[in-house]
């Protein structure tokens, strides 16, 4: 990532209520400094940028820290005006305090420096309720506006609603915040009461997904293995389990065998477990599927994370296609075996993008993820069928 | 043409790309620059991005006695210097070079086509490849019409039952009108126009793709796109290297040749082109071809008004000393070659009459910045008279390479207090670098992509190419005469005084290189 430099941070006093023009006063005033200095300096002339909002939402101060030092790689790719709301429900009461700063990319040879601001906003106790009304004023008009919700997902919750009808998209991340069947019920459940002219929903852990997604894709391109796949029998996908949520199916190989499911129109029967895994099974046109979910250990791969996915087909035309990690963890291995024809394996550069790579990566999209939105439903069922045993989910 | 499985339900939304399907590309002329600079590592990026099978393979053709093992560790070397990667795992490496092979021939020698199909089968076996081709001719242009003429007699041309055959040419393409022609003729004789992709990379970059978004994705700047509004469009494309040890070939070439007759007219046919009715690849071609077709020929007794040529002697550029041309390893010492060249064109059609475009590309210029700039008309009654300064007119520049991006230039008032109105021009600009983050693709990813794809919108038809040589064609014809004022621009300036002439009796000023 680009070497950066925090230019400027200055704290503001709120009054009893918040004064916007005073803030655009201050940061204006951080801008006509730095430029001052940027001269002065023969640091070359500033540029400074704004494409998009991006409201954040945090609850302590080590997801304040990560944010802060996320924010300027997420800035270098999609330079935008960043509000940061610190709300610490469970301290004592403090009122609103602000700061405001400018942050920027030391150039390319002959570029000009690349700013971005930042407004901080920190609560406590009964003030932390105040925070979207505070943060909201803030965001440049005719910008889209993302809202980063680095929280529990409280669906019902005041704050989230508020937040979420100023903003265009909200960003979750269900590996952190997804720790029981019931949450992604929850989950699947506001999706389901969306409507398209709704703020859409991102999930970080449905991005990390990507690279798994094509590969898996990449084997129905050819007609072949297409005709393989329609005679699909077996899905199993080991991940690497949750401390944080113990004896359940990680969130990503959920939503992972939910987006298979979603997209080859399978619909969710019923789920057993042994002592090696849990399995789904699934059924379309009176042909049935199976779907297993194994716990393994992986030193490369991170808790919730995929280590091998693997569809297999046992009719006649005998088939198996592997996506897996590699042992190092860098890497993503593909194996195609084809029972008339040699296996074809490949090896691909993947390892896993960091939270700035994955964020910047939401923030191309304004519309619904409707893939994504039919995979969690679909995952949601999975998730009943295993948690309620021989259950036929209709 | 074998089909990809249409609806793959997999690849439903937004995320995940089209993959191209599973081929063999096969490069002539495997052992040049530009197989090592821009081919392989652009191939190398589209495996790793996800967007080609694993199936996919990549065979290089070339006289040298190489063996596949050879090739491999030539381009794993290419890839690192030229393929932007800090480095490559072993295990990915190894992975993408199981998919490349060699085959040396001598594209003379019919019996090299026979092997080099008996190849081609044995690798699509053991890779599980459809019989899918694209054969890219990466050599000399004097081999093009022999190697399409090679690949019709081996039958390698004819593509297998269901799937698809295609060939890539380099630009130049022909060296004049007749040779562009006879190649095409050639070519034709054995492919059809639809499996010929004629490259131009410059129409792989962003922001000349950007041009098409640019003007049609925004309702406000198309109204304003004509003679009512524009003055005239400036296109420049300047180069600080000389011709960088390619004397040999630039002595046949020139920059009418290497550089207007292509890139610079495909340029300015986006920005002259009409709107097309779709995006598919012959509606977009069909209007750049309309548009070129409405530029007014210069006469042959017009070519010293309307054309400009120079060549550059010893100078400085970038604060090194340097040789002129004619001192350049393989260049006569008495050349005529321009290595400079500037046009002044009209299109003859509705929208642009009487707006004069001039076109300019030339090396051993300044700096390297490749832009199109239009200049709109003055005001039509001007109410800041008070001002110190006459009022700038907005120009919007188009910046193709460096910095990829778009600048409006507009006038605002100085701030202050004085009771005269003091205007100055400041400039709204959008890169994209800063806006979009880090920078944009390689052209040649995209190109090769659209190619495997089989999307040739980015690409130049038969007719675009031959209307571009009908246009030079009496600049070329009156350039045979050896120039007597050679060389006639110091290396490091923006090219001969004629060129300033040319503008200046029009009252126009280029603008700064």
């Amino acid at each position: 990532m680009q070497e950066s430099t925090p230019f400027h941070s200055h704290p503001i006093e709120v009054e009893d209520a918040l004064d916007v023009q005073a803030i655009e006063r201050e940061l204006n005033r951080l801008w006509t400094e730095n430029a001052g200095a940027s001269e002065r300096n023969e640091e070359g002339a500033m540029l400074r940028a704004r494409v998009l909002n991006l409201l954040v939402y945090v609850t302590d101060e080590e997801s304040l820290r990560e944010v802060e030092e996320m924010l300027l790689d997420v800035a270098a790719m999609h330079p935008c005006r960043a509000v940061v709301m610190l709300a610490e429900s469970a301290s004592a009461d403090k009122d609103i305090e602000m700061h405001v700063s400018t942050r920027c990319l030391l150039p390319e040879a002959g570029g000009r420096r690349l700013c971005c601001e930042q407004v901080n906003l920190r609560a406590g106790g009964r003030f932390t309720v105040e925070l979207p009304s505070a943060s909201v004023p803030l965001l440049v008009a005719d910008l889209p506006v993302f809202l980063c919700w680095r929280a529990p997902l409280l669906f019902e919750e005041q704050t989230f609603q508020n937040l979420i009808k100023a903003a265009d998209r909200v960003i979750i991340d269900t590996a952190a915040s997804l720790h029981s069947r019931d949450e992604l019920s929850a989950l699947a459940r506001f999706l389901r009461q969306r409507s398209e002219a709704q703020t859409a929903l991102s999930d970080l852990n449905w991005t990390r997904l990507t690279a798994w997604r094509a590969l898996l894709a990449n084997f129905y391109d050819t007609p072949e293995h297409a005709k393989a796949l329609e005679n699909l029998s077996h899905i199993s996908i080991d991940f690497v389990g949750q401390k944080s949520a113990p004896g359940m199916v990680a969130p990503k190989a959920l939503i992972l065998a939910g987006w298979l499911a979603s997209r080859l129109g399978w619909r969710v029967m019923s789920a057993a477990e042994t002592v090696a895994a849990r399995s789904v099974a699934l059924e379309r046109d009176g042909r049935r599927l199976s779907v297993e979910f194994r716990e393994v250990e992986h030193m490369a791969v991170a808790q919730g994370g995929l280590a091998r996915v693997e569809l297999k087909t046992e009719s006649e035309a005998r088939a198996s296609f592997i996506v897996m990690r590699a042992e190092d963890g860098r890497n993503l291995e593909t194996r195609t075996d084809l029972l008339a024809d040699a296996s074809t394996a490949r090896v691909l550069a993947g390892g896993d993008k960091s939270e700035a790579q994955l964020l910047a990566a939401e923030l191309e999209i304004l519309c619904h993820d409707n893939i994504y939105e039919e995979a969690v439903i679909k995952a949601a069922e999975m998730a009943d069928a295993l948690s309620s045993g021989h259950t036929d989910w209709r | 043409m074998q089909e990809q499985v249409n609806e793959n339900p997999l690849r439903a939304g937004m995320r995940l790309e089209r993959t191209a399907p599973p081929c063999a590309v096969v490069i002539f002329g495997a052992s040049g620059d530009l197989t090592k600079r821009k081919l392989v590592p652009a191939l190398f990026r589209l495996t790793q991005a996800r967007l080609l099978p694993a199936e996919f393979a990549i065979v290089g053709v070339a006289r040298q006695p190489f063996s596949d093992e050879d090739f491999r560790g030539q381009m794993r070397e290419a890839v690192l210097e030229y393929g932007g990667e800090q480095g490559i795992s072993d295990e990915v490496w190894k992975s993408f070079a199981r998919g490349l092979f060699y085959q040396q021939g001598d594209f003379r020698d019919a019996a090299a086509f026979e092997k080099l199909r008996e190849r081609l089968a044995e690798i699509d076996k053991e890779r599980g490849g459809h019989g899918n081709r694209l054969f890219y001719l990466a050599t000399a242009p004097s081999y093009f019409g022999l190697i399409a003429e090679q690949l019709g007699k081996s039958g390698l041309a004819q593509s297998a039952d269901r799937a698809w055959t295609r060939i890539v040419v380099e630009k130049p393409f022909g060296h004049n009108l007749e040779s562009a022609r006879k190649l095409n003729q050639e070519l034709l004789a054995v492919f059809n126009e639809e499996q010929v992709y004629r490259i131009d990379h410059y129409l792989g970059k962003e922001t000349v793709q950007n041009l098409l978004v640019f003007r049609f994705a925004n309702s406000i700047f198309e109204p304003l796109w004509n003679r009512q509004y524009i003055d005239h469009v400036q296109i420049t494309n300047a180069e600080a290297i000389g011709v960088e040890g390619r004397g040999a070939y630039y002595e046949e070439a020139g920059a009418v040749r290497d550089m207007i007759q292509n890139h610079v007219f495909q340029v300015a046919s986006l920005i002259a082109m009409e709107p097309p009715v779709s995006l598919g690849a012959d509606s977009v071609r069909d209007e750049k071809v309309k548009a070129m077709m409405a530029v007014r020929v210069i006469r042959p007794e017009q070519v010293e008004e309307c054309a400009v040529r120079g060549q550059y002697g010893p100078g400085y550029v970038l604060g090194e000393k340097v040789p002129g041309y004619r001192e350049e390893p393989g260049v006569n010492p008495e050349s005529s070659t321009e290595t400079f060249a500037a046009l002044k064109l009209y299109f003859d059609n509705w929208r642009w009459a009487g707006v004069p475009f001039y076109l300019r590309s030339g090396k051993r210029l300044p700096k390297r910045v490749t832009e199109i700039a239009i200049r709109f008309k003055d005001v039509p009654h001007r109410l800041f008279t008070e001002s110190d300064a006459p009022l700038e007119p907005n120009v919007l520049v188009v910046r193709i390479q460096p910095n990829e991006g778009i600048t409006l230039r507009f006038g605002a008032k100085l701030p202050g207090t004085r009771t005269r109105t003091r205007i100055r021009s400041v400039n709204m600009d959008f890169r994209y670098g800063s806006s979009f983050g880090v920078g944009p693709p390689e052209a040649y990813e995209r190109l090769l992509l659209d190619c495997l794809l089989g999307d040739s919108t980015l690409y130049a038809r038969r007719d675009m190419t031959e209307r571009g040589w009908e246009i030079v064609t009496p600049i070329l014809e009156a350039w045979r005469q050896p120039a007597t004022d050679f060389p006639n621009y110091p290396a490091g300036t923006p090219g001969p005084k004629a060129s300033h002439e040319l503008i200046e009796r029009d009252k126009r000023l280029w603008r700064r290189i």
